[in-house]
């Protein structure tokens, strides 16, 4: 149990906490912009990738299972933080050009995935999802990935690694409600190294998560959503309209940018904004509660045994 | 021939034929010739497939699977399996607990979104020396889109029936490392173990 804890939740959290204390502390690393513009991005496809390495093993391309892009979505993840730190003072169209790209791949997933089993034929990216379902996740990566780069970059320091910390967190309680454990662990490892970057936020001077980060906290936030939604079978109170208050949550930051909020003192517009976000998560987190505390199924689940026996 | 032979005759007919009924009535009346077989197509009101596993290397939990379907081809009347070709709907799982079900419908265990059945077809079958009504039967069993050779001892468990409808029962005991089928989750931390013991009653039903 302790190993599985060590290995699948906290050397990735910490890996990834620690690429983004070199690269926002170190003082030498945080004078490069384009690092520091992507680190995040890099240091939550790490850690999913560690996580995802040490919960259900390597990648292989065509994955033999569908959550096996899980891993290539984490891996290509890293790279693509990269390229988009290097267009961090870029303006219109790169922003739009990032998300809409980003969708269009997505979108022709039915196609890319066709070469899984049967050459040629598509394959749905996950269990029973349909064409219009890819468009609709193609749309969504891109509206997200857009606003929450707009957003990143006028909304620098703590403010987005919260509202991050706290979506995946309410995605990893949903997971577990779902009764994928693996998934729950992984969003677990996402939310801890936002809350990470939460906090080292407050110490180098608030930097931005950049461009690279935002796209790929976005991104992962709606993808591995999507991914619970159709290879789990969740329960009632874990709808889709319950991942979508979860995935969408930050994207209530965005009627916040206005005068108003801007002229509150600083520490009270941080907590307004971090309300407001939390505000949905929470309520999702009281809805989905009896479900994996088990007050409403009539037992528990293995985690909930092997925490209660190794604490 | 005197008319008091013809009278005796025409008494003992009557009453010959009427001593000859009994063992009419309790003469088997072969519904196909011995050899012939018959396919029984299974009933998912009266098959499943029961399982059992070590929950933290400590008890044995036991859980079902509900909706077993396929078909049995056998000689004999039923007597005699010759093979079997047997689905089981992932989503039928039942541990009495819904959460339960819910995690090893999930992608750690039996991902039953992405593979809705498991799948056993039966390659040999051999009588189990000594035994009269045992068979051990190979095949494979397709899980989680991979494909494992498995050999299970079979019992047939009973037939009746007459020549327009019989059942023939079988129940299947065998075990399997469910790591061999890429469900990995629990094995290395013993939260969960690596053999599934199964138990799989099948009842098949054959009509004219």
């Amino acid at each position: 149990m302790l190993q599985m804890v060590l290995m699948s939740f906290l050397l990735p959290a910490l890996a990834g906490a620690g690429v983004l204390a070199l690269c926002w502390l170190a003082p030498p690393i945080r004078r490069q912009r384009w690092l520091a513009s992507s680190c995040f991005g890099i240091a939550l496809g790490g850690g999913l990738a560690l996580s995802y390495l040490s919960e259900i093993g390597g990648p292989s391309f065509p994955p033999p299972r569908s959550e096996g892009w899980i891993m290539l979505a984490a891996l290509a993840s890293m790279p693509f933080a990269l390229l988009l730190g290097f267009t961090d003072k870029r303006e219109f169209p790169w922003v739009e050009l990032t998300g809409l790209c980003t969708g269009v791949v997505v979108g022709l997933m039915p196609v890319i995935s066709g070469t899984e089993t049967l050459p040629g034929v598509p394959k749905p990216l996950f269990p029973d999802m349909g064409i219009v379902s890819h468009a609709i996740l193609a749309l969504e990566l891109a509206f997200g990935i857009i606003v929450v780069i707009r957003l990143a970059q006028v909304r620098t320091g703590a403010t987005l690694p919260t509202a991050f910390a706290i979506c995946f967190t309410g995605a990893s309680a949903c997971s577990m409600a779902s009764g994928w454990i693996s998934l729950s662990v992984m969003f677990g490892v996402l939310g801890a190294i936002c809350g990470a970057a939460m906090l080292f936020a407050r110490f180098s001077g608030g930097p931005s998560i950049g461009r690279g980060g935002a796209a790929v906290a976005a991104g992962l936030l709606v993808f591995l959503s999507t991914a619970c939604w159709y290879k789990s079978s969740p329960p009632p109170e874990v709808t889709w309209w319950v991942w979508m208050l979860v995935a969408g949550a930050p994207l209530l930051l965005l009627p916040l940018e206005n005068r108003l909020v801007e002229r509150m003192p600083a520490v009270g517009a941080y907590w307004l904004r971090v309300v407001v976000v939390a505000a949905p998560v929470v309520w999702v987190l009281v809805r989905v509660a009896p479900t994996i505390i088990g007050e409403t199924g009539s037992g528990t689940d293995e985690m909930d045994e092997m925490m209660k026996m190794y604490q | 021939m005197s008319p008091k032979h013809y009278l005796s005759l025409a008494l003992c007919l009557p009453l010959g034929a009427f001593a000859l009924l009994p063992s009419f009535a309790a003469a088997p009346v072969p519904a196909t010739q011995d050899t012939e077989e018959m396919t029984f197509v299974l009933d998912p009101v009266h098959c499943m497939a029961n399982f059992r596993v070590q929950h933290m290397g400590a008890g044995m939990f036991w859980g079902r699977f509900n909706d077993v379907t396929g078909k049995v081809v056998a000689a004999d009347e039923g007597g005699v399996p010759v093979s079997f070709d047997v689905s089981i709907a992932v989503d039928s799982i039942d541990t009495g607990t819904e959460k339960l079900d819910r995690t090893l419908m999930g992608p750690n265990f039996f991902d039953g979104k992405e593979f809705k059945t498991i799948s056993f077809k039966s390659e040999t079958i051999t009588p189990v020396p000594g035994e009269k009504t045992k068979w051990t039967v190979t095949g494979d069993v397709s899980m989680l889109g991979i494909t494992k050779p498995v050999s299970a001892v079979v019992e047939l468990t009973g037939v009746n029936g007459n020549s327009v409808m019989r059942k023939a029962g079988y129940e299947a005991i065998f075990s399997v490392k469910r790591s061999d089928f890429g469900m990995s989750w629990g094995v290395e931390n013993g939260a969960l173990g690596d053999q599934v013991d199964l138990v799989v009653g099948l009842e098949g039903d054959w009509s004219a």
